[in-house]
């Protein structure tokens, strides 16, 4: 058991040194910024070892730790005008301020974090890997799809009832991880706390960004440790917790910064968050919808914005379009990779489309009704501590106050919902045994994207981001010096 | 006079025009107040023996998908008795009924060994073993206590 977790923490050292160049170019890193760069150096390095291995190239442990270095390294050397000065991190030597709250806020929701985690570890270690899906879907495939370095997939039709069409993003990540050595259930069960925890890191840093207030951001990260995510013991080992990092991961990276959409400041090089939302996919089919869905809201504030809407900062006519381009390219060309391995490689399984879904959408609607029922009772479950009572209010008070991105991100999440429930309509598979079966588990997969958008709630809406805007001379805490300098010019 | 310009607000304007307000400061009290209970109240019940796994998932599913304990063990020793790439036939209380657990779990814990059939345990089995058939696939003998015997029909 020693040996297995020493290389997975030599292995995670190495994928965060790499996935910095992409992530923090030349700055100090905050503790976000290594998790974040830990999941976008694994993930491309699972993409790449997938698309080695069916290109026939052994996977042996050197080859996976070249793959997982060569994105960074390329990005080290071939990047051009890295910004080197520090972005929202907590100052040096500092806690974070005073902002948001005061210190005691800052000090209790600490707190409540570090007991949340403390609670969260000592669950994992006691509870057995016991999820079906672990071992029916996403451990077998694990376990079973590299053999002496050589990917192999025919065991997929071997399987028995299982999902042989689910992406192997997941498992391949894993197998990164472990240098190709199939985990055991011991093995697996540290792979998700090493996930869970970077899911908080990344989830904490992305609303300190979105907010600037290290209080809401302890705050998201503890009930986020709470929720049904992380809590219930059915995620170990399955995909939902990869799922909602690299989405949190790209929303760290191609979030807007404190001050609204009409200052959106993309954290890194435009294509970085792509890469993570492209890899979306790869993790789950429901990825393609949700990476999307989150792609365009990262998207919105890139693109320029009516006059109207115009602040100094926004004035950027092409470059926003080429910002853009960036940004979409990754991720639509991972996306498209991803289906097309999903459509031309692996055997086909039972997919919840089955037949002909059209028609049994049609002969089911006397069941939306029911449906709706059972879905809400579901997202009433005492184990949400309220989260979706607390969303629907905060949705009405973000469209009635045009809160631009925490909006967007909220819709997304209820988006999401409404494809899942919509799903049980068409599926070959009883709706409401459907919905028992996986809609409480994959609504979990939505809570940061959730915290998040309620987070972002806190902060000025868009007519006072305006003003904000127009006392650009304060915000050299988000900004960089050129921007800075620019709009003072073009006062 | 004021050292703040006109163009030049004073530094640290702008973190306080961000600063959460009161309600998101209430709110960050009560939802910090309440993970501490929480964390609390299930640090308590997991340190008890056995600890109780409540969650919606854990009490829907968890009886139905771990339904015998310690797998890992289980399938260790069948697997330590087994020739490498070996079929199996799985003789086991209520091995056709649960066909899909032991279908998976194989395909888990003995990727090498396909499963070849699938047949009920009975009491009466334990005295009058069946007879495995010569060339065929090895007979997993498992009893509800998690005893195994592999039968072969040759050497």
């Amino acid at each position: 058991m020693i040996g297995p977790l020493l290389r997975i923490g030599l292995v995670s050292a190495v994928a965060i040194l790499a996935g910095l160049p992409l992530v923090a170019p030349r700055r100090r890193p905050a503790a976000g910024d290594l998790a974040a760069a830990w999941a976008l150096a694994l993930g491309n390095a699972a993409v790449l070892a997938l698309t080695a291995g069916l290109l026939g190239l052994t996977l042996s442990p050197p080859a996976l730790l070249l793959l997982l270095v060569a994105p960074g390294a390329a990005a080290a050397v071939l990047g051009r005008g890295p910004r080197s000065e520090p972005e929202d991190a907590d100052p040096r030597g500092g806690r974070g301020g005073s902002t948001g709250g005061g210190r005691p806020l800052v000090g209790a929701s600490g707190a409540a974090l570090g007991c949340a985690l403390a609670a969260l570890l000592v669950k994992i270690t006691r509870v057995p890997l016991w999820s079906w899906d672990h071992y029916a879907i996403w451990g077998v495939k694990t376990r079973s799809m590299l053999a002496g370095g050589h990917l192999q997939l025919g065991f997929l039709r071997s399987l028995y009832q299982t999902r042989t069409d689910h992406p192997l993003g997941v498992p391949m990540a894993w197998l990164v991880l472990t240098l190709g050595e199939a985990p055991s259930p011991a093995v697996f069960k540290a792979l998700h706390a090493l996930f869970a925890l970077a899911l908080v890191a990344v989830l904490r840093a992305a609303v300190r960004r979105a907010t600037s207030s290290p209080a809401l951001a302890n705050t998201a990260a503890a009930f986020l440790a709470v929720s049904p995510l992380l809590w219930d013991s059915e995620a170990m080992g399955v995909a939902e917790v990869p799922l909602a990092l690299w989405a949190t991961v790209g929303l760290l990276l191609g979030g807007p910064g404190p001050a609204g959409p009409g200052l959106a400041a993309p954290r890194s090089r435009p294509w970085v968050p792509g890469l993570a939302l492209g890899f979306m996919p790869w993790i789950k089919q429901e990825g393609l919808v949700l990476g999307l869905l989150l792609l365009a809201a990262v998207l919105l504030p890139i693109l320029p914005m009516p006059p109207s809407l115009q602040t100094a900062r926004s004035r950027r006519g092409g470059g926003a379009i080429v910002a853009a381009a960036q940004l979409c390219a990754p991720a639509l060309a991972l996306m498209a990779a991803a289906l097309a391995i999903q459509k031309l490689v692996l055997p086909p399984g039972a997919s919840f489309f089955l037949g002909d879904w059209w028609r049994r959408g049609l002969d089911r609607l006397p069941l939306v009704v029911d449906i709706q029922r059972r879905c809400l009772s579901l997202l009433l479950q005492p184990d949400w501590l309220g989260f979706w009572i607390v969303l629907a209010a905060l949705t009405a008070v973000a469209a009635a106050r045009r809160y631009g991105m925490a909006l967007a991100l909220i819709a997304i999440v209820w988006i999401q919902v409404l494809v899942y429930d919509l799903t049980a309509l068409f599926t070959y598979l009883p709706p409401l045994a459907h919905l028992d079966a996986s809609f409480f588990r994959i609504c979990a997969a939505l809570v940061p994207i959730g915290l998040l958008g309620m987070a972002m709630l806190s902060r000025p809406p868009i007519r006072d981001s305006e003003k904000l805007a127009e006392s650009f001379g304060s915000l050299p805490d988000f900004m960089t010096q050129a921007e800075l300098r620019r709009m003072r010019e073009e006062a | 006079m004021s050292e703040v310009s006109p163009t030049m607000p004073a530094k640290g304007a702008a973190r306080q025009l961000l600063a959460p307000g009161p309600v998101a400061t209430a709110g960050a009290w009560l939802v910090s107040a309440l993970v501490l209970c929480v964390s609390l109240a299930r640090g308590d019940c997991l340190l008890r023996h056995p600890p109780c796994l409540i969650a919606h998932g854990e009490r829907t599913w968890l009886h139905w998908a771990y339904r015998h304990p310690e797998p890992q063990q289980l399938f260790q020793r069948i697997g330590s008795q087994l020739r490498p790439g070996e079929p199996i036939v799985v003789v086991a209380a209520g091995a056709v009924a649960e066909t899909y657990w032991w279908r998976a779990m194989a395909s888990y814990f003995l990727p090498d060994h396909p499963i070849a059939a699938l047949s009920d345990l009975r009491r009466s089995d334990l005295d009058r073993p069946p007879r495995p058939v010569a060339g065929g696939p090895a007979w997993v003998m498992i009893t509800a206590g998690g005893r195994v015997r592999v039968l072969r029909a040759g050497p």
